[in-house]
């Protein structure tokens, strides 16, 4: 008994340690904001684009630090070691907003992963957790992999590595003998990239290895990990999208609108609630990506349109799971469509907060979701890509109907008497805590969804035009 | 601070939704006041506003506030005789449908009332919108109170309902959006006004309009994209059905008004005959999905599609009276339909059946819900002296001197329509009673009376003296026409004016 509860007090200290520094960070972020002006150190970019990008990730990391209390104390889990490996991954994230060299990204990349791997697996007791960590460890360090080969290839044709000397030599490199080697290098580093933002086809690792691993670190893979290698994604993709023409351009829409479709569709035939917030996540990062192909002749719109698409969608998603946590009936077993029946009249707040936030996440006003998508909408439009904005459009749609389903079965269907017994065991310490956050996201959801004003200014003064 | 009155128009069924959500459930007949009063109190707002908006088709009682500046949206609203006609149109629907609602929605009657004032608020608000983007939030809200509206009361197959609906809905969401995207991005601005003095090229404007008219479309609902209205009118009990059956529908008319068509002469001056076509045939093709359904709600639903089709025929003749005729008829047969389906409610609770079979010699069993059953279809199909001959009238009468072979076609559809109506009112008043000789049912009680008495009293008063509504309709009807006909305007510019268009829309950046 001693023993367990020393454990307790000491993963309570790791908590509180944890918060704090992720307090420090963001207050840090939050004060040297306004004072930053973009400046090239070595291998370190520093400019209002990554300030910014570290407030998304301390916040979504916060978030994620916020509800694993309860969460472990439901899985009655005591080990040591979560809170920190999630501060250390937290760095690796931080750092790699601010890479401005192929070297740069892959050390800050790999630093984030390596605490992400053993993050998944944390609950070795569930042969899901494992297996989805065993397969996030594997396709990373394929992707780690190619990433490295990739980035010989550049260095032996370009003589650098630093994303300014890819953009300022990228012509003078295609005219020469080394072109095949350095599109080679290139297409091999955007592959290694796109696995981290699992863009299709290079999604197959994430609902397996979100699904498996416990659902806070679900939200800080899904947000924090995703807003760092979107960040990073963004930076390579600024450097060669001007030389890349027509080639980027083509490639670009392609991938993301492959994403979009894919993953709505895969999210609209999932029975477990957690795999379908999975795969919404692998669509909302296809959005995402439809900021990218007009960055050449629209940068600085595109790159607002993505921030702030980022940011709505975390706030979304870190509300959607909170509520998951919350609404996690049996610690272990998956929270189904059909365990979702009759919560409205039995839980009618958590009911409509999550169903806020699945609509959000689809995309229906008024949430700051919709706000994102329509942001990013008007952008690609104002940048020519009418068709991207067609399959956007069907995407929301078809993100409508999946995300209705779980609505429905919350206000449509009653609850059957089967299950009415094992609705328990939910009411784990902490939970206050639980809805503290889900409080917070879903005012968030709501207000910034109809006054975007301030995220929007927000935005617009951490990229300037 | 002085609230404009159109913005407490729209402010006050939120405010009642909002209230209802605090009533504790325990108190029914409070919550019951506060939703019937919130909307009560809205439809004075705007008959109101009708009343102070004038006749010469400008936008009138207009607020305009600061919203998102840097997208170049703007809280903008305001008020013409269309518009405003609408709401009132909508407000007494709404209103009615509450009223009605109390005995049909069960325990979760108060739900009801809620989702009942927010699409209230979102109708009034979407009538009331000139910029795109509040008219999207405002649909968007109206359409997803129905769905919810679909899957929470209604029988065993209620989901199937509510998903197909929201299918179709979900379709026109998106369409809607890629469209106000696209249009709203190119023109800097989402106020309605600056799209129509932005000259999208041709190509753009066919696209716009297909996109628009596919998202209206499917509401008005043009022939192939009907199927959702009969059975959600089927699925649901009346009073959840009044309000999308009905409402919705003028909702989609209205879109074209004042969006759709406006925005892409070019585009309606080429495809005005294709459309004609279609939605003449939706009249035939109504009218006899009328005579062969058995089930009173979806001979209703099949009429409002038959007289919807009629409104858009109107329309698209591009006539100012015409138009004036066909908003003012979607307008009528919306309440005509909501009242339909009120009775067909009222019978379904004495009956256990909408069948007209089983709810035949109704002019002997209850003589007053017989009376206004033959009333009602009577000022459907067009009977003078009622509200819908005279804005039927109107409507072929423009109808005739811009497209004479159609007006002459909608004709003899309204004359198959008409037939319609009276095979469902004669097999309903005539014949045996069905019900029980010993215990006769209860005729019309006074809290029905008081849902579709309304309704009729303003469908009688409307027929026998049209001359005030019609007035402020034809006002913006003409200016209607105006925008929607302004292709000569357009067309010499056009290849320089795209050209243009697309060229800064490059170097902008």
């Amino acid at each position: 008994m001693s023993e367990a509860a020393k454990k307790g007090a000491f993963l309570s200290a790791e908590r509180f340690i944890v918060i704090a520094a992720i307090a420090a960070a963001m207050a840090l972020a939050w004060f040297i904001w306004p004072r930053v002006a973009a400046t090239e150190v070595q291998a370190l970019l520093t400019d209002r684009l990554a300030i910014a990008g570290m407030m998304i990730i301390c916040a979504a990391a916060m978030c994620s630090v916020l509800i694993s209390q309860p969460y472990l104390a439901a899985h009655g889990e005591k080990r040591s070691g979560f809170y920190g490996l999630i501060l250390l991954s937290v760095m690796g994230m931080c750092a790699l907003v601010f890479a401005g060299d192929l070297i740069a990204i892959l050390i800050a990349m790999e630093s984030m992963s390596i605490a992400l791997y053993a993050l998944a697996g944390f609950l070795r007791e569930r042969p899901q957790s494992i297996e989805g960590s065993l397969k996030f460890f594997m396709m990373s360090a394929f992707a780690a992999a190619f990433y490295c080969m990739g980035l010989a290839f550049i260095f032996g044709s370009l003589g650098s590595t630093s994303l300014a000397t890819i953009a300022q030599r990228f012509e003078y490199v295609l005219s020469g003998e080394g072109r095949g080697v350095f599109l080679f290098g290139i297409a091999m580093v955007f592959a290694g990239l796109a696995l981290k933002v699992a863009a299709v086809p290079f999604h197959a690792w994430a609902p397996d290895a979100l699904d498996g691993s416990p659902t806070p670190i679900t939200l800080l893979i899904a947000t924090a990990a995703k807003a760092a290698a979107f960040i990073a994604f963004l930076r390579l993709a600024s450097a060669v999208a001007v030389p890349g023409g027509a080639l980027w351009h083509g490639m670009a829409s392609v991938i993301a609108a492959a994403t979009i479709l894919w993953g709505a569709l895969a999210a609209m035939r999932q029975e477990s609630i957690k795999r379908m917030l999975c795969w919404l996540s692998i669509a909302d990062g296809g959005f995402l990506l439809a900021a990218l192909p007009s960055l050449a002749h629209a940068h600085a719109v595109m790159t607002r349109a993505l921030i702030f698409s980022l940011v709505s969608y975390s706030v979304s998603m870190i509300g959607a799971f909170a509520a998951l946590v919350a609404l996690g009936f049996r610690p272990g077993e998956p929270l189904d469509q059909r365990h979702l029946c009759g919560l409205a009249r039995t839980k009618p707040w958590s009911a409509a907060a999550f169903s806020l936030f699945l609509f959000s996440l689809a995309g229906l006003p008024p949430t700051i979701g919709f706000m994102g998508r329509f942001y990013l909408m008007i952008s690609m439009a104002r940048a020519g890509d009418v068709a991207l904005v067609a399959v956007a459009a069907a995407g929301m749609a078809v993100m409508l109907l999946c995300v209705l389903r779980p609505v429905s079965a919350m206000y449509f269907r009653d609850q059957p008497a089967s299950l009415s017994s094992s609705r328990e065991g939910d009411g784990s310490r902490g939970a206050s805590i639980l809805v503290g956050v889900m409080l917070a996201a879903a005012l968030a959801v709501a207000i910034f969804g109809i006054f975007p004003q301030d995220i929007l200014a927000f935005v617009y003064a951490s990229i300037p035009l | 601070m002085e609230v404009p009155l159109i913005n407490a128009a729209i402010i006050s069924p939120l405010v009642g939704a909002l209230a209802l959500v605090v009533v504790p459930r325990r108190m029914p007949n409070l919550g019951r006041m506060i939703a019937v009063a919130a909307s009560f109190v809205c439809l004075v707002f705007c008959v109101a506003l009708f009343a102070k908006v004038g006749a010469a088709g400008e936008i009138e009682q207009a607020d305009l506030r600061s919203w998102i500046p840097s997208l170049g949206i703007y809280y903008r609203v305001g008020f013409d005789g269309v518009s405003a006609m609408m709401a009132c149109v909508v407000s007494l629907i709404c209103t009615c449908a509450i009223v009605v609602s109390w005995q049909e929605t069960g325990p979760r009657r108060k739900m009801f009332g809620a989702l009942a004032l927010l699409a209230e608020a979102g109708l009034i608000g979407l009538f009331a919108a000139i910029d795109a983007f509040l008219f999207f939030l405002f649909w968007n809200l109206a359409t997803i109170c129905a769905c919810f509206i679909a899957g929470m009361w209604g029988g065993p197959s209620r989901i199937k309902t509510s998903f197909k609906y929201a299918a179709f809905a979900a379709v026109s969401g998106g369409v809607m959006l890629a469209a106000f995207a696209y249009a709203g991005g190119s023109a800097e601005s989402f106020c309605f006004v600056d799209w129509m003095a932005q000259r999208f090229s041709i190509k753009e404007q066919a696209w716009l309009f297909g996109a628009l008219a596919l998202s209206f479309g499917i509401f008005v609902p043009i022939i192939g994209l009907h199927t959702w209205l009969a059975d959600f009118c089927e699925e649901t009990p009346a009073s959840c059905a009044m309000i999308p059956g009905s409402a919705m529908l003028v909702a989609a008319a209205y879109g074209f008004f004042r969006i759709a068509m406006p925005l892409a002469p070019v585009a309606v001056a080429v495809s005005g005959k294709t459309m004609l076509v279609l939605f003449t045939a939706q009249i035939f093709m109504g009218a006899m999905l009328a005579m062969s359904e058995r089930d009173m709600r979806r001979i209703v639903a099949a009429a409002s599609i038959s007289q919807m089709g009629v409104v858009m025929v109107g329309l698209f003749s591009l006539q100012g009276q015409a138009a004036a005729g066909a908003m003012t008829l979607a307008a009528v047969q919306a309440l005509i339909c909501a009242a339909l389906y009120a009775t067909a409610g009222m019978l379904k609770a004495r009956f256990g059946t909408c069948d007209v079979g089983g709810i035949s010699g109704l002019g002997r069993a209850m003589p007053a819900m017989a009376l206004a059953l033959a009333v009602l279809a009577a000022a459907a199909a067009g009977i003078p002296g009622l509200a819908g001959f005279s804005a039927q009238f109107q409507l072929l009468m423009g109808a005739f001197q811009a497209r004479t072979g159609f007006a002459v076609a909608a004709l003899a559809g309204l004359a198959l329509f008409a037939i319609a109506m009276a095979r469902m009112t004669a097999g309903a008043v005539f014949g045996h009673s069905k019900a029980p000789a010993d215990k006769r049912p209860v005729d019309v009680r006074a809290s029905e009376a008081s849902a579709i008495l309304p309704i009729i009293a303003v469908v009688v008063l409307l027929g026998v003296w049209p001359q005030p509504v019609m007035e402020k309709v034809g006002g913006s009807a003409d200016a209607f026409v105006k925008l929607a006909k302004r292709v000569e305007m357009i067309i010499p510019a056009s290849p320089d004016a795209g050209g243009e268009s697309e060229g800064s829309g490059a170097t902008d950046e």
